[in-house]
C-alpha cells in the first residue's frame, strides 16, 4: 500500500495562547513494500505525521492518502484504514488494558471478528515475533515488566495483520538482546510478507541497520532524505539539528574520511586499510 | 549511602520464582553506580527498594544506616533517596516549572523563602533557569526530565535514583540528562544510581552492577565489565558499539586493545596502528 502526504501542514490548538506548527508543508511518498525509517528530535513532527497515517489526525491543510483512500476526504473510510495501517505508539503500555497479556494481543483480531483459532495463531505468531514466553502471555498486563510490556503492545497490532506497519520508538525500554530482536523480527516480516514498514526513532543505530531510506525532520519539515549512508554522512549536519549518527560513523570519517554507517562496514573498512598496508 | 543484605523479593505469592534473590550490594556516598540487566531482570523491583517503594520480602535493605522497614523513618528515607521515571510526562504535576519543582517541598511543609531559594537553585543546577516560569508540557523530552531531576534537588537528597530517564529521549535529550547527572556527581557530591539499557550511558558510570534473574551478576568499573563481550551477549546485553568493533578486529588478528569504549580512544588505537604499519613500510 503506498503512503502519500502532499503538502501536509498542522498546527496544535490553532489560535490559542500555544499553537504550535507541528508539521509544515511535508510532501513524501512510500512505496509498497518500502522499510523507511524517520528521524529526528523530540517535538520535531514525527508522531504527528505517522499519526495522520492511519487516521488519528484528520489532515487539516494538504493531503494524506493511504493505498487508495483519501483521508482528506470528509467522509474518509477512517475504520477500513485503521486495519490496514497498524500504528505502535511512543507509550505502547497505555495500549494495555486487558485481563492479561494473551487477550491484549487477541483484542483487535476478535474485534476484527476471526474465529478463535484463528486469533490463536494471530496471537501465537504476533507473541513468537517479538519474544513473548507463554508464561508471560498468561499474565496481567500490569504485573510486566517495561520491556515486556513494549513487547506485548506490538504484538498487538502485529495480531491485526497489517498491510502497513508503523511503530513509533518501538525499541525505546528494551534490552539490547531485545532491540535486536525485535529488530530482526521485523525484517523477517518484511521479507517474507513484502509489508510496508515505517520506523520512528532515536536508535541511530537501529535505523542504520534496518532501513533501506530515511526521512531526517525538523521543525516540523522533511529536511533531508536518503539512504542511511547519504544521510548518516552528513552527520555534520544532523548534530546542529540535535541529532547525531552512530559511532562508527564518526570513528571511520574521522580515521579516513570514508563513509559507513554500520559495524560490519567499519569492519571491512578497517580490515581492507590494515590489510593492504 | 545503601546497603542491601540478602536482599529477596516476590510480588505475590502466584510468582513460582523469586524476583529478586539475595542480593548483597553497597553503594557509597558520592558513586555514580549504572545499572543494566535483561528485561525483567529485577531493574525496577530492586531500586524501588532504595526509597522504600517497595519492602523487602527477605533481607534487609539499609539507607544511611535507617532499616527501610522503620516506618517511623519514611519521611527520611525519601528525603534522602529521590526517584525519576521514565516517562517525563507523568512525573510533572504543576502547569508552570516552578511550581512543579516546588511541589514536594510545599508538601512537606518548607517555608516559603526557603522554597523559593531551593527552586531557583535547582532550577539553576540543571540549566533550566530561563524555563522558570515555562509550561511544562511545551518542553522537549530531555528539558522535562531536568525539570524532574530539579523537582528532587529542591528536597536535598543524598542520592537520586533514575530508572531509564533517557529511554524516550531524542540523543541531545540523553546527552543533557547525562551531564547534568555528573555534574549533580562531581559538583555536589550527590549520589547516582542510573538504570540504562543504553551502554554508551552505562560508561558514563565509574561502576557497572549487571543484574540478571533477579541477582547480581557482574559488578566492576565499566572498563572490567565491557571487556567481557561475549558474557555481556550470553545475559542478553551488549557492549558499546565502538567496543564491539574492537572486540570484532580482534577476532580478526587485529592486535587491539579490548577495553575501549569510546570513539577518541578507538581513533588513538587505529592512528598507533596504521603509523606503526607505514613505519614498517619505509623502512
Ligand atoms: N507489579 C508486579 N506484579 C507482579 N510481578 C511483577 C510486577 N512488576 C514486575 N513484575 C515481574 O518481576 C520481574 C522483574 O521486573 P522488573 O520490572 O523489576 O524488571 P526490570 O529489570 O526493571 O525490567 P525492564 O528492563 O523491562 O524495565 C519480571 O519478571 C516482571 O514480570
Ligand atoms: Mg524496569
Amino acid at each position: 500500500m503506498v503512503i502519500r502526504a502532499e503538502n501536509l501542514s498542522y498546527t496544535y490548538s490553532e489560535g490559542g495562547p500555544f499553537e504550535r506548527a507541528a508539521l509544515n508543508d511535508v510532501s513524501m511518498t512510500i512505496k509498497d513494500g518500502e522499510f523507511v525509517g524517520i528521524i529526528g528530535h523530540t517535538g520535531s513532527g514525527k508522531s504527528t505525521l505517522v499519526q495522520h497515517f492511519n487516521g488519528l489526525l484528520q489532515p487539516v491543510s494538504g493531503r494524506v492518502i493511504v493505498g487508495d483512500i483519501d483521508l482528506s476526504a470528509k467522509k474518509a473510510d477512517l475504520k477500513t484504514v485503521r486495519t490496514k495501517v497498524g500504528l505502535v505508539f511512543q507509550y505502547p503500555e497505555h495500549q494495555l488494558f486487558e485481563e492479561t497479556v494473551r487477550r491484549d494481543i487477541a483484542f483487535a483480531p476478535v474485534n476484527m471478528g476471526f474465529s478463535p483459532v484463528e486469533v490463536n495463531e494471530r496471537v501465537e505468531r504476533a507473541a513468537r515475533l517479538v519474544g513473548l514466553s507463554e508464561e508471560i502471555l498468561d499474565k496481567s498486563p500490569f504485573e510486566i515488566s517495561g520491556g515486556q510490556k513494549r513487547r506485548a503492545a506490538i504484538a498487538g497490532v502485529l495480531a491485526m495483520d497489517p498491510e502497513v506497519l508503523v511503530l513509533d520508538e518501538p525499541t525505546a525500554g528494551l534490552d539490547p538482546h531485545g532491540r535486536k530482536e525485535i529488530l530482526a523480527g521485523l525484517l523477517k516480516l518484511h521479507r517474507e510478507t513484502g509489508i510496508t514498514v515505517i520506523l520512528v526513532s532515536h536508535g541511530m543505530e537501529d535505523i542504520a541497520d534496518t532501513v533501506q531510506r530515511l526521512y531526517v525532520m525538523n521543525m516540523g519539515r522533511i529536511v533531508m532524505e536518503g539512504t542511511p549512508l547519504e544521510v548518516y554522512a552528513r552527520y555534520e549536519e544532523l548534530e546542529e539539528i540535535g541529532l547525531t549518527a552512530p559511532p562508527v560513523t564518526k570513528l571511520i570519517k574521522r580515521l579516513y574520511g570514508a563513509d559507513i554507517c554500520t559495524l560490519s562496514q567499519a569492519k571491512e573498512y578497517i580490515l581492507g586499510v590494515i590489510g593492504r598496508a | 549511602m545503601i546497603k542491601t543484605e540478602n536482599l529477596s523479593f516476590k510480588y505475590n505469592n502466584e510468582q513460582e520464582s523469586l524476583v529478586l534473590e539475595d542480593i548483597n550490594l553497597t553503594i557509597e556516598k558520592g558513586e555514580f553506580v549504572a545499572i543494566i540487566g535483561h528485561n525483567g531482570s529485577g531493574k525496577s523491583t530492586l531500586v524501588k527498594h532504595f526509597n522504600a517503594i517497595l519492602l523487602p520480602e527477605g533481607g534487609t535493605v539499609y539507607v544511611k544506616g535507617i532499616d527501610t522497614r522503620d516506618e517511623s523513618r519514611l519521611y527520611d528515607i525519601r528525603q534522602a533517596v529521590g526517584m525519576v521515571f521514565q516517562n517525563p510526562d507523568n512525573q510533572l504535576v504543576a502547569t508552570i516549572v516552578e511550581d512543579d519543582v516546588a511541589f514536594a517541598p510545599e508538601n512537606l511543609g518548607v517555608a516559603p523563602s526557603e522554597i523559593r531559594k531551593r527552586v531557583d537553585r535547582s532550577l539553576e543546577t540543571v540549566g533550566m533557569s530561563e524555563y522558570t516560569h515555562h509550561a511544562p508540557h511545551l518542553l522537549s523530552g530531555g528539558q522535562k526530565q531536568r525539570v524532574a531531576i530539579a523537582g528532587i534537588l529542591a528536597m536535598k537528597p543524598d542520592c537520586i535514583v533514575l530508572d531509564e530517564p533517557t529511554a524516550m529521549l531524542d540523543p541531545i535529550g540523553r546527552r543533557e540528562v547525562i551531564q547534568t547527572l555528573l555534574k549533580l556527581n562531581s559538583e555536589e557530591g550527590i549520589t547516582i544510581v542510573l538504570v540504562t539499557h543504553n551502554m554508551d550511558e552505562a560508561v558514563s558510570a565509574e561502576r557497572v552492577v549487571v543484574l540478571s534473574e533477579g541477582g547480581v551478576e557482574m559488578d566492576g568499573k565499566p572498563r572490567e565489565i565491557f571487556c567481557q563481550v561475549e558474557r555481556l551477549k550470553a545475559l542478553g546485553l551488549a557492549v558499546p558499539q565502538i567496543t564491539e568493533l574492537m572486540y570484532e578486529l580482534s577476532r580478526e588478528g587485529i592486535n587491539v586493545p579490548c577495553d575501549i569504549l569510546t570513539v577518541d580512544e578507538a581513533y588513538n588505537a587505529l592512528s598507533q596502528i596504521e603509523n606503526y604499519n607505514k613505519g614498517l613500510k619505509r623502512s
